[in-house]
């Protein structure tokens, strides 16, 4: 026994790791392949991989992505490609995914839906008992997930986000009689609090949680979507990577064509020109680096410089000397507000004055000031502009809008300063809540999660109120918008430099 | 039944009870902010809890190192982190789809890795140095590994699916709560078996003091190395349990700043405290929920004040326990305890300081000795030489020591005794010059490979783990004889329960012998410098050495005490059966006990032969009158 | 090149103007500090203060920034590291990360997470190196850190003050007998160390814009690295530790730039400071080898005992 014992005598941790895995071996042993029958018997999927899926029964298997949707299974084929089939809306959607493509066929659904189907010929993602959550006679509660840390930059404070929601509850009485509760859980801007914060949301009891802006946090929070079987409705992100989700829905576009739109813009005003990109190290910002490079090469744009910083910075010295240094003329930012308001800075500072590309926000505008003009800085955004007092031009086709939301702020909210850095930000919020509340108005008084997913598909190229683009689910069921605006700086008449837009809602 | 009794009884003995404050304060935690929020185990508290349950593992992982091994690490995070990543690799639902338990095994394995990575420069620096590497360790993991697509993710982080067991899926936090609790019990449980184990005393010993690790037998470099993959198994496990609560991690959740927080918590608990380090953890963890709870007015009045406060409360606690109670909470709680202890009993008596030597055979771990042939030495020194920068501090010196006699070693401060020690026990090498131990020539040997020949000793500085009682030192001492794996350490099955059962019973008749049976759970720092020098003489000859080396046992002694250590050296040599080289100063007892005497000065060997004959010779009473005249007495 | 050049030293300059802090605490009270860069962070936020919300001027408010630095220091010195005489040097290491984690805490506490706008001095006056445009405050680092590495130490050993300086930490004793109280030099070093982070805190913070919680650790873990690549116990070391680094950095997101991932620097930093402290370690015994054939010492870096 000792003269053995001797033998492993100090083999080092692998001993301990390989201890483990044993264990893991013994204790889980590979699910049973009953879902393959499931996958093969849908029928729907193209030959190629659905014969895969057959034929392989020694190579398939199934793997539960914590709990689906009823009506939906996911199954990886022999060949590794990943097949997802949805019943939903009287359609069945087979979503084959191989070497990182994507194709999605729809097919009449199979005869006969199953038992739970709440909603008749609508979608079929909720089990009864989960339809109406968050909802009693009197009132709906929501909760977001939003960075309310950052939020003191644009000098906001998360009661200034529901003055919406106060002025119907006291002057319309809510929506059916039903009051109207949000509350803000603080995400912090990173992916992994917003988890905290969507669990935190979710205990509340809540009909739907709300994302706010953050191209981190909710590619994060639509897994957990996925998991906990809630009704997400976020903000921008990328269509990138939600392949096989069905719980997180958006009414903006999606990152990539936000690229697109910049690539649009840079092909209308500085088509001869060097273009420059300082873009985010991070695999939720480029699939919009990509849309915008493949249509910069349909339209022959010079791009001369791409460099890749990482989330805060701090110093861009290196990258805008890159910049100048290949002679770019037009610089594409693509970061968020605070990082590109610090790299314009930084660039005054470097005496670099190229045309600049960027999210529009007042927050940088009125930081730079004058610095902001000269040359007038370029955006694109997927919501309008809003500038204080002023509604000509372009404000013109939603100064309605405008004028309601200064009353409501200036009967609910006396604190806060429209005219200010924040302004825009509490209007796209505004304007936001607003198309929410007619969704949630044409939903009905019966209204259920399932119900109110089918009111978003309904549209189909309406836009909820004077200031949205036209929403219009026909694409994939889940990503509602492809419209953005354009936008540029100008010099208010309050005298501040504001963003004002120079086209609203450019499709591709 | 008997068996487990002779493994468990004298450390029973000794443990403290459950530190009840410690469970006070961690129930002073935990309980309000959960009851606050109802029902207890919702879902964010199931969350937050499942948080503190993975901090708990990687303050072990931070204990196991800095507790144990005595190895700072600013950077424990990295491993946290490369072990959530491993999982989501390994689980992901776009990645290889494998069941959750092989991602924590490979979690464990990817810690182990990247730890054992850090660990290797680890060898050669020590304290500050190690300090600002592994932070630099932890910023490099942060800003450049984690952002690698394919292990991070990118900045949308890596998705780690819920576990499931056969086609059971883990879906509430409630459910994955109770698997990480799972996790921690485990870990806890490996940990105690850790401590237990030869393992965990060697890196106690490596702690303390490396050269006296490895006169009992340790490769230092190895359990350093060891003690870095160990603790980044643990993280990645730590990491795994974390990634997988969340669900989505990003090379953000895993920065600089965890780590150090993670360091902030286990000196709280109080380094190489269990239980200490798993309360804080909690502690800490739970801290801004329950300020929440309490502090609705003044959370409005600062917007972002909560987790401020939570980290300055955590941070002052941290400066006043580090400033006052270097060990921790849990050291403070043992030192109340031990203070109203001896309130009530008053100090304990002296133990008789005459001991008498256990004869025990050869640890049955251990291999036979060589034989000798007959005339063979059981050491040869020949012709070696140290020097240090400047000063040639052995010079060409030769000794023979022959079978079953004492051998004495003389000469004035400075003379290079203690050095020549060293070189024969293989603490430093020589520049010139060959060691030969029971007929191998052991020159190109590291010292703990000549321990296992047969090779005890003690120290000038007394070398036993102070902070350890002395039947802990005991146990430590028999390094040699526990020949058994890490797997059947850490579960107590096979090798290891055979072996510990044995050293425990020598340590046991050791103890009986010295007659230290009272002292077997005092810390060996607390004991008087004559009581032990006993005891490092009882550690030194636990093991059966061939060979006993002692450097000046009687400094420091009564003169009564230095008249017992001669019949003790005569039985050593008389009644075990060993053989004995002794540096020592008090002459008297030179003449008294050795059977050889050589005599140092400035680095060479001016004399040897019959001990009263050598004492005489002029050049030996001129070496030692020309360096201390105020010996010239002690020489006559 | 040049370029690389003119960028690397003007962080090279911050890096070096914060491991000469980092050096004269270590050489003063042998404690390897891990708290200035919060010291620098939260001075910045003073000036903030003083400048926008108070409306003091730029350089009131830097002024008070550096004092409130050296406050800090010299109250934490005497609060506590004071009482750390006979401890563990790596206690003390966790000490002082105990104490920066306190500011980060205060600094999210006063100031929140969000990021705050501090106008520099001036926007007039600047020179053009090679495109790169340089400003008086950036060339004002590298002076200051020149001048300090290198006119610090010679000026230290004029008085007997600044011998104990120097000598503090060896041996304490010595400096009793010299006639200099300990504890006013341990009380000094740590002030001066302070304010010499604030002031790199200030110089830096114009060419990049903005404050925020923790702003100023990265560029004081760097420091660090130049310090201990310096010697840890060399002013002129400590500078030439930070130019180093300073240059190894703009030369790595230049050139090693299209490897892709952003963070690349500080491995590259990692990688100088371990080649540094192994060589360093490995030293003798190479030497050692090289001289005779059957050599080998262990050796081992110890931080304290290096003093």
């Amino acid at each position: 026994m000792s003269r053995t014992a001797r033998a492993r005598k100090g083999t080092g941790a692998l001993i301990f790791a390989t201890a483990l895995s044993t264990l893991a071996a013994c204790s889980s042993a590979p699910p049973p392949p009953t879902a393959l029958q499931q996958g093969g018997t849908t029928g729907g999927a193209p030959a190629g991989t659905a014969g895969g899926a057959v034929a392989g029964t020694t190579g398939a298997v199934t793997v539960p992505v914590g709990p689906s949707a009823p009506g939906t299974t996911t199954t990886t084929t022999a060949n590794g490609a990943t097949v997802t089939t949805t019943t939903r809306g009287g359609k069945t959607y087979v979503t084959t995914t191989k070497n990182g493509k994507t194709t999605t066929t729809v097919k009449p659904a199979a005869t006969g839906t199953t038992s739970t189907d709440t909603n008749p010929g609508g979608s079929a993602l909720f089990h009864p008992n989960e339809e109406r959550i968050g909802l009693t006679p009197d009132s709906l509660t929501m909760c977001a997930h939003a960075a309310l840390t950052y939020g003191q930059a644009f000098g906001t404070k998360d009661t200034d986000f529901n003055v919406f929601w106060d002025a119907l509850n006291a002057e319309k009485n809510g929506i059916y009689g039903r009051k109207v509760h949000v509350t803000y859980e603080n995400d912090d801007y990173k992916p992994t609090t917003a988890v905290q914060a969507a669990t935190a949301c979710k205990a509340k009891g809540i009909f739907m949680l709300l994302g706010g802006i953050g191209f981190d946090q909710i590619p994060a929070v639509r897994n957990w979507a996925e998991q906990n079987r809630m009704l997400y409705v976020h903000h921008t992100a990328t269509i990138e990577g939600t392949r096989g989700q069905h719980f997180s829905f958006s009414e903006l576009p999606t990152v990539e064509r936000t690229g697109e739109a910049f690539a649009q813009l840079a092909v209308a005003k500085f088509k001869n020109k060097k273009i420059g990109i300082i873009e985010r190290d991070s695999s939720n910002w480029t699939p919009g680096v990509k849309a915008f490079k493949v249509l910069a090469k349909k339209y022959g744009l010079n791009i001369v410089a791409d460099t890749q910083v990482a989330n805060n910075k701090g110093s861009y010295t290196d990258d805008l000397l890159t910049m100048k240094n290949a002679g770019a003329e037009v610089v594409w930012a693509w970061m968020n507000a605070l990082e590109s308001t610090e790299l314009l800075k930084q660039a005054k500072s470097q005496q670099y004055s190229p045309n600049w590309l960027m999210f529009p926000f007042n927050l940088t505008s009125q930081t730079l000031g004058s610095d902001a003009m000269s040359p007038p800085l370029d955006g694109v955004a997927m919501y309008p502009a809003y500038s204080k007092g002023d509604y000509s031009g372009n404000f013109s086709s939603y100064a309605d809008d405008m004028k309601e939301f200064e009353r409501q702020y200036a009967q609910y909210d006396s604190g806060i300063d429209l005219g200010g850095i924040g302004g825009d930000l509490l209007f796209l919020n505004w304007v936001a809540q607003k198309a929410l509340y007619i969704q949630l108005l044409q939903c009905g008084k019966d209204c259920t999660r399932d119900k109110f997913i089918d009111v978003m598909r309904t549209y189909k190229g309406k836009a909820p109120s004077h200031s949205s683009c036209p929403i219009d689910f026909s694409g994939d069921g889940f990503h509602g918008s492809d419209s953005l605006n354009f936008m540029e700086t100008y010099n208010s008449p309050s005298g501040k430099v504001n963003w004002h837009n120079t086209q609203l809602c450019v499709r591709p | 039944m008997s068996a487990t009794a002779t493994l468990t009884s004298p450390r029973a003995a000794r443990r403290l009870p459950v530190p009840t404050l410690l469970i006070a304060l961690v129930a002073a935690a935990v309980l309000p902010p959960l009851i606050g929020r109802t029902p207890i185990l919702s879902d964010p508290n199931a969350l937050l809890l499942c948080r503190a349950c993975a901090f708990g593992i990687a303050a072990i992982s931070l204990n196991i190192l800095m507790g144990y091994a005595g190895q700072i690490s600013l950077g424990q995070f990295a491993f946290v982190g490369i072990g959530s990543f491993a999982t989501g690799i390994v689980t992901g639902v776009n990645d290889l789809r494998y069941p959750w338990l092989a991602g924590v095994a490979f979690a464990a394995a990817a810690g182990a890795a990247l730890a054992l990575l850090v660990g290797l420069p680890a060898l050669r620096l020590r304290g500050l140095y190690l300090a600002v590497v592994t932070i630099g360790v932890a910023y490099a993991a942060w800003q450049w590994l984690f952002r690698f697509e394919r292990i991070g993710g990118g900045s949308a982080g890596k998705v780690l699916p819920r576990p499931y067991f056969g086609t059971h899926v883990i879906s509430g936090n409630a459910d994955f709560l109770a698997i990480s609790a799972v996790a921690l019990v485990l870990i806890w449980w490996l940990d105690v078996n850790l401590v237990r184990s030869r393992f965990g005393r060697a890196f106690q010993a490596v702690k303390a003091d490396e050269k006296v690790a490895a006169s009992f037998g340790v490769d230092v470099a190895r359990y350093k190395l060891l003690a870095f993959m160990l603790s980044g198994a643990v993280a990645g496990i730590g990491g795994a349990v974390y990634g997988t609560a969340f669900g989505t991690v990003t090379g953000d959740t895993f920065d600089y700043s965890q780590s150090l927080l993670l360091v902030v918590i286990v000196v709280i608990g109080g380094l190489g405290s269990r239980v200490g380090v798993v309360a804080a953890a909690f502690f800490a963890i739970l801290l801004p929920v329950w300020l929440h709870l309490v502090n609705g007015p003044f959370t409005s009045l600062f917007h972002h004040g909560i987790d401020g406060i939570a980290l300055m409360l955590n941070a002052l606690l941290l400066m006043y326990t580090i400033a006052r109670h270097p060990d921790g909470l849990a050291g403070a709680v043992s030192e109340a305890r031990e203070k109203r202890a001896r309130r009530r009993g008053g100090e304990p008596p002296l133990p008789p300081t005459r001991p008498n030597l256990p004869s025990l055979g050869r640890p049955s771990g251990m291999p036979e000795p060589r034989k000798l042939r007959p005339g063979t030495p059981v050491l040869d020194v020949r012709g070696v030489s140290v020097r240090f920068g400047g000063l040639q501090a052995v010079d060409n010196a030769s000794i023979r020591v022959d079978r079953g006699t004492i051998v004495g070693l003389m000469g004035p401060n400075g003379a290079g005794k203690t050095t020549l020690f060293n070189a024969i026990t293989g603490t430093l090498r020589p520049d010139t010059g060959h060691v030969e131990l029971l007929g191998q020539d052991v020159s190109d040997l590291p010292a703990h490979a000549r321990a296992a020949l047969g090779v005890g000793r003690t120290f000038q500085l007394i070398g036993l783990v102070k902070g350890q009682s002395v039947y802990e030192n005991l146990l430590i001492a028999q390094h040699l004889a526990t020949p058994y794996g890490l797997a059947s350490g850490l579960t107590r099955v096979g090798a290891s329960r055979w072996y510990e059962r044995e050293v425990r019973e020598r340590a046991d008749a050791t103890l009986e012998g010295l007659g230290f049976q009272r002292y077997a759970g005092t810390p060996v720092g607390r004991l008087s410098h004559g009581q032990q020098r006993i005891v490092e003489i009882g550690c030194a000859l636990v093991t059966s050495p061939e060979l006993v080396m002692l450097d000046e046992p009687s400094a420091g002694m009564s003169p009564a005490a230095a008249e017992d250590l001669a019949s003790t050296l005569r039985d050593i040599r008389d009644v075990l059966g060993r053989t004995v080289l002794l540096i020592e100063h008090n002459v008297p007892l030179v003449l008294d006990v050795t059977d050889e005497l050589y005599v140092m000065d400035a680095g060479r060997v001016i004399a040897d032969g019959e001990p009263t004959e050598v004492v005489q010779r002029p050049d030996v009473v001129t070496a030692y009158l020309g360096a201390a005249p105020a010996r010239e007495g002690a020489l006559a | 090149m040049l370029q690389v050049l003119v960028l690397g030293l003007m962080n090279g300059g911050i890096y070096a103007i914060f491991a000469l802090g980092v050096v004269l605490v270590y050489r003063g009270t042998g404690v390897l500090t891990f708290a200035h860069g919060e010291i620098g962070t939260i001075a910045l936020y003073f000036a903030y203060f003083l400048v926008a919300k108070v409306g003091l001027p730029w350089s009131i408010g830097a002024l008070g920034a550096i004092a409130l630095a050296a406050l800090l220091g010299g109250a934490f010195e005497f609060l506590f590291v004071r009482r750390m005489v006979n401890a563990d040097p790596v206690s003390t290491v966790v000490l002082t990360v105990g104490f920066g984690l306190f500011l980060l805490a205060a600094e999210f506490f006063f100031f929140g997470a969000s990021p705050r706008n501090l106008e520099p001095p001036t926007k007039h006056y600047f020179f053009v190196i090679d495109n790169v445009v340089v400003r008086p405050w950036q060339v004002a680092a590298l002076v200051l850190a020149l001048v300090l590495g290198f006119g610090l130490q010679s000026a230290l050993r004029r008085s007997d003050f600044g011998l104990g300086i120097l000598a503090a930490a060896q041996d304490p004793a010595a400096v009793r007998l010299v006639g200099v109280p300990l504890s006013r030099v341990t009380l000094t070093v740590w002030s001066v160390g302070a304010g010499l982070s604030g002031l790199a805190a200030l110089l830096v913070e114009p060419s990049v814009g903005v404050i925020a919680p923790g702003y100023a650790s990265e560029l004081f873990v760097i420091g660090l690295a130049a310090a201990v690549v310096g010697g840890l116990t060399s002013l002129p070391g400590a500078f030439v530790g930070g130019v180093v680094l300073g240059i190894a950095q703009s030369a790595s997101s230049r050139y090693l730039g299209s490897f892709g991932v952003s963070g690349l620097q500080y491995i590259v930093v990692l990688t100088i400071l371990l080649v540094v402290l192994l060589g360093r370690a490995y030293a003798p015994e190479v030497r050692r080898r090289l001289a005779t054939p059957h050599a080998g010492a262990p050796s081992t870096t110890t931080a304290g005992a290096a003093a």
